[in-house]
């Protein structure tokens, strides 16, 4: 199935598909997406059954604050495929997948991790990749890059988020 | 009864002879430099492997490079066999309490080469994870730059290490 | 008789025992593994919880090498970009480029030019082979091979030699960049590489006979024979045949062979089918590694009916059997390797 007719496909039960450079993007609810993963992975002539990783991005100061991505891939039809959710800033909670997809136990974790977005339902949503008691999720926009000046003989460089792109 | 005497065994019977036979058998030198030899000569690396430097010392110690040239070919994989460590890599804030109690670990006299730049002063990752520079955790000796040093380069700071060993002066 | 009196000893004072119960206590003990420990290669912790010497509940803990790359590249240009992503994977920095430069290209709808893309898959292979290498040479150290990490890694550094004349170093190139590579291939580049693959085949040959007691293919000849020879071998050390098989393995080699042939009623072929099957795989190249066979062999008498014959391999190969219980046609073959 090329991309269009994939979209087509999905299209079919989610509302909202995207298509863009080749890659297959579908938007949907937070409380529609456990059905929409189950749906596509399920579906015979979709078959995307392989979650191959969960991610998200932040957007400071925009609705939703958080899009979390879970990308797909399709073993017995080798299409790829990605849904994604929107949260808003206060209220980055979405449900746990690890039922549908076991593989999105430590992914989960780590979007957890760097981005504050709890899973609800998780089995152990704790810290995976930073020191357990790290205070903040770092990979949002508004946390700092946290680096130290460096220190030449009779001068110093700011940290590299503090001196721009140069 | 008379002792027999060996032609050459014993020392010489004039003291001209005594003393010439004391100069030709016998090395004078220092407490602190007879240690200081001994201890540069065969200096056991810890196995502390991180990341990319990590690969370059594995292949210091392989057959092209051959760090055993230096007595050094002996990587312990428990630190309290060691007497070097080499940071090999960046140290993510994670690590960097369990290198600490690797350092403490070592029996003394320990010796730490910060190996690569990331190691030295945290290099080109300055963020939120990396330490800046292990010397805010250990003492270094020695620090090597490169990203990864090549292994001549290693080999150079584990000499120059190894001077500094020498030259120490531990009865002081 | 009266009861005997309790007794107290070191061991209960220490609280071996249940004071309410009086028996041992069974607890399960948890370990820490790692983050240095010479097998997990680096940075990895395992938390082991152990019942006596038996792992029943493994948690890795990994981010001991979380090195905050997406932060830094926020605050880079994306031609930077590659510059960090190719410290990704040091044993692979150029897939990492690739993967990252391809992306970039997706998002700019550019293509790199062809003899770009084809110095980009030259250097992605060599690299791919000083990655296998790498395995290799660290895979040989765990089995206890010291030899194949030295040879592993001389190879490697031929390898390296012609990544530091192509790109300038050693490790974390940078080499491949968005819309192409950052220069072209050096003059001598395709004669190193050519003398490269003239010494690969021979070197990995020497592999084969480091890791392996025997030629593959001299005992895939007839691998009957060299069972009976090394078999008949082990038979004379005692040393050979471990205490706990000494029950099964009972009788002479060929001996049992030739009875195995005659019960079965089959030809000689169909047992050297089943051994050079249980030889061909590649993963019992190693030392003490073994591979379980199973194998439907026919039955003489009754047409369609067949018993599988299982069987585990170790070189130099001794065949044990065991008879099958009554009423049944099974027969267990089980060629263990004795090193």
């Amino acid at each position: 199935m090329n991309v269009d007719g994939l979209a087509r496909k999905i299209g079919e039960r989610v509302p909202d598909v995207l298509v863009a450079r080749g890659e297959v993007t579908a938007v949907v609810e937070r409380e529609q997406l456990l059905e929409t993963l189950a749906w596509l992975r399920d579906q015979p002539d979709v078959a995307l059954d392989f979650l191959s990783s969960v991610t998200a991005t932040h957007w400071p100061d925009v609705d939703p604050a958080f899009w979390v991505d879970y990308e797909l891939r399709s073993f017995p039809h080798k299409h790829r495929a990605r849904v994604k959710v929107g949260l808003s800033e206060g209220d980055a909670h979405l449900p746990s997948v690890t039922r549908l997809f076991p593989t999105a136990d430590w992914h989960e974790r780590e979007t957890f991790d760097f981005y504050g977005i709890v899973f609800d339902g998780h089995p152990d949503l704790t810290r995976i990749l930073l020191p357990d008691d790290w205070e903040g999720y770092p990979l949002r926009k508004d946390e700092s890059l946290g680096g130290v000046p460096t220190w030449f003989h009779g001068t110093t460089m700011p940290p590299v988020d503090e001196r721009g792109m140069a | 009864m008379p002792v027999e005497r060996f032609e050459g065994v014993h020392l010489g019977r004039t003291p001209e002879e005594v003393e010439e036979e004391v100069e030709r058998g016998v090395l004078l030198t220092t407490l602190d430099r007879a240690v200081g030899w001994a201890r540069k000569q065969s200096m056991w690396p810890a196995t502390f492997g991180l990341a990319c430097c990590a690969i370059e010392m594995m292949s210091s110690g392989a057959g092209q490079y051959d760090l055993s040239r230096w007595g050094m070919e002996l990587f312990r994989a428990s630190p309290r066999q060691s007497d070097l460590l080499i940071v090999s890599g960046r140290v993510s804030q994670k690590m960097a309490p369990p290198l600490r109690r690797i350092y403490d670990q070592m029996p003394e006299p320990r010796w730490v080469i910060a190996m690569g730049v990331c190691a030295s002063a945290g290099g080109m990752f300055t963020n939120y994870a990396v330490v800046q520079g292990v010397d805010t955790i250990v003492p270094v000796d020695v620090y090597v730059p490169g990203c990864p040093p090549k292994p001549e380069m290693l080999m150079f700071g584990i000499l120059k290490l190894q001077e500094k060993v020498r030259t120490s002066e531990p009865f002081r | 008789m009266g009861e005997a009196p309790e007794m107290t000893t070191a061991r209960d004072a220490a609280g071996f025992r249940d004071p309410a119960t009086g028996e041992l206590r069974q607890e399960t003990m948890i370990i820490n593994m790692g983050p240095q420990h010479p097998s997990t290669h680096g940075v990895l912790r395992l938390v082991l919880e152990l019942d006596g010497e038996t792992v029943i509940h493994c948690k890795p803990v990994i981010g001991y090498l979380h090195t905050g790359i997406e932060k830094n590249t926020e605050y880079r240009t994306w031609m930077q970009g590659v510059t960090y992503v190719t410290r990704a994977d040091y044993l692979s920095p150029f897939f990492n480029e690739l993967a990252y430069c391809l992306g970039v290209e997706r998002l700019l709808g550019v293509e790199a030019p062809e003899r770009a893309t084809l110095i980009r898959i030259l250097v992605c292979e060599l690299n791919r082979i000083t990655s296998h290498l790498v395995w290799l040479a660290t895979s040989g150290l765990e089995l206890g091979a010291v030899s194949v990490m030295l040879y592993g890694f001389r190879e490697r550094e031929v390898i390296m030699e012609i990544f530091e004349a192509i790109t300038g170093l050693r490790m974390n190139h940078a080499y491949i960049r968005i819309g192409g590579v950052v220069m072209d291939l050096p003059d001598e580049g395709p004669r190193r590489i050519r003398s490269l693959l003239d010494l690969l085949p021979g070197r990995i040959d020497e592999y084969e006979t480091l890791l392996m007691r025997y030629d593959l293919a001299e005992v895939l000849k007839n691998p009957l024979r060299f069972a009976a020879q090394k078999a008949k071998h082990a038979w004379d050390d005692p040393r050979a045949v471990p205490s706990k098989t000494i029950d099964y393995a009972k009788y002479d080699l060929v001996r049992a062979l030739n009875r195995l042939v005659d019960a079965l009623g089959l030809a000689e072929s169909a047992i050297e089918n089943l051994l050079a099957q249980a030889l061909a795989v590649p993963a019992s190249r190693f030392l003490r590694m073994k591979r379980s066979v199973d194998m439907l062999v026919s039955d003489s008498k009754t047409p369609g009916c067949g018993v599988v014959i299982e069987g585990t391999y170790q070189a130099p190969i001794m065949v044990q059997w065991r008879r099958a219980d009554r009423g049944e046609r099974q027969v267990n073959v089980t060629l263990t390797r004795f090193v």
